[in-house]
């Protein structure tokens, strides 16, 4: 007992010296060759859709053009006229080509593409008061009336351009846009940047 | 007398073993020098480079960042004018003339090629994230809605990290020097849900109607990650250097 006691010094440093060499030894056994490389990239995302309606008005006719005044997206548009009882209205695709076409479901769409800045061909408006006469009625007091009663107001929308997985550029006119203040259910990554 | 004489032995004892213990360390170093020196020694004669192991990314097949341990040191080289350690990915994502849209596939082939002189195993890290105008997280999109499209899956084997933006691919088997793997992604979309959040107004007076979008100007990422291990002792190995099991994951 005392002998041990007399030696504690020894034995102590003696193991510190094992300990040393035990953990040069684990380090060189962990030793594998490995190498590495990374790389990033991004891209921004630039939605913006802003379209701007000119109307003129001839002969009982609504000469309407569209123009795309947004600065970073194109998009595809379409337009509806809205008119009272007794009035009827015609589109028509002044160019001919089709670029205008009934949709079928109230509203003309035009079908290329609406580029920045650019503006689509024309499309026609005529509109029909016929059933707005009232034949024996003074001519004047008819004339107030149909101008009263007369009232067509063309809408425009736009929606941005989208494709499928063929690369094909398409319209969704069924979305539904959700406002702002609603909140975003998705889930992404808590951790700051 | 006697007892001073003890005590003095002891100490005597106590630096014999003292010294004794540092010419065990010294030796242990000088044979780890020896060994190295040995080591490099054969590879000089022999002319042979059995140790250096390299790894590179590739982006529609052109380099993106290599690096490979060669002559006693890492070579690395980029695509990147301002980074000798970040290659970039996505530069010509976009065709010129062209203008990004949503929903669009736009090609972006990635692959790993061996550039050492040994076999290796190799996996791929992806991180997809978005950032705000301000090049904050944008943490209310989700990163799914950054389509990679990955191929290959039979040999490359998805695994999930923790973390929702981080995907884990592992290569199966072994990865020969100079060999190309199989593309790991082939192309990129991004999701036109982006365009549904959106607050559509018209001017009055002008007619003017503008649909302001909740998400313009956020930007996405995609960062890749490519390691590569050693296939000596590779079991071990690819625990040490990735913490998974490789014959669990099959790509041994």
């Amino acid at each position: 007992m005392r002998r041990i006691e007399e030696y504690k010094k020894v034995i102590a440093m003696s193991a510190a010296a094992l300990g040393l060499l035990a953990t040069l030894t684990i380090e060189g056994s962990m030793a594998y060759f490995t190498t590495y490389v990374s790389a990033g990239g991004s891209q921004v995302v630039n939605l913006e859709a802003r379209t701007e309606i000119r109307e003129e008005v001839s002969e009982m006719t609504k000469h309407i053009t569209l123009r795309n005044t947004s600065t970073k997206g194109d998009c595809f548009v379409r337009v509806m006229a809205f008119h009272g009882q007794g009035v009827e209205v015609e589109y028509i695709d002044i160019e001919g080509n089709g670029d205008w076409y009934d949709g079928e479901d109230g509203y003309w769409y035009y079908k290329p593409i609406l580029p920045v800045g650019e503006v689509t061909s024309m499309i026609d408006v005529k509109i029909d008061t016929t059933g707005l006469e009232k034949p024996g009625v003074d001519p004047d007091e008819e004339a107030k009336y149909i101008k009263d009663k007369f009232n067509v107001i063309v809408i425009q929308e736009c929606t941005p351009v989208l494709y499928d997985e063929n690369g094909n550029a398409y319209a969704d006119w069924n979305t539904i846009y959700s406002d702002f203040t609603e909140v975003d259910d998705a889930q992404g990554e808590e951790a700051g940047n | 007398m006697k007892k001073r004489r003890k005590a003095s032995n002891n100490k005597k004892i106590t630096y014999v073993l003292l010294a004794l213990a540092m010419v065990l360390l010294l030796g242990s170093a000088i044979g780890s020098t020896r060994a190295a020196l040995t080591y490099y020694s054969e590879n000089y004669t022999a002319e042979i480079t059995v140790s250096q192991i390299g790894v590179t990314l590739l982006e529609n097949d052109k380099m993106v960042n290599r690096r490979d341990y060669n002559k006693d040191e890492w070579d690395q080289e980029t695509n990147n004018e301002k980074s000798k350690e970040n290659g970039i990915l996505l530069q010509n994502m976009v065709p010129e003339g062209e203008k990004f849209a949503l929903n669009k596939e736009y090609q972006e082939k990635l692959s790993v090629q061996n550039s050492g002189s040994i076999d290796e195993y190799v996996r791929v890290r992806i991180y997809k994230y978005w950032t705000d105008k301000n090049g904050k997280k944008e943490t209310t999109l989700k990163p799914d809605l950054i389509h990679l499209n990955l191929v290959n899956t039979d040999k490359w084997i998805e695994r999930q990290s923790d973390s929702k933006e981080c995907t884990e691919l592992y290569y199966k088997g072994i990865l020969p020097s100079k060999a190309k793997t199989e593309l790991f992604a082939d192309g990129i979309r991004i999701d036109g849900k982006l365009a549904e959040h959106a607050e559509v107004k018209e001017d009055p007076k002008t007619h003017i109607i503008t649909t302001t979008y909740k998400y313009d100007g956020v930007e996405f990422h995609v960062d890749v990650e490519v390691d590569a291990v050693q296939t000596h002792n590779a079991q071990d190995a690819i625990m040490s250097a990735w913490g998974v099991n490789a014959a669990e994951l099959g790509i041994l």
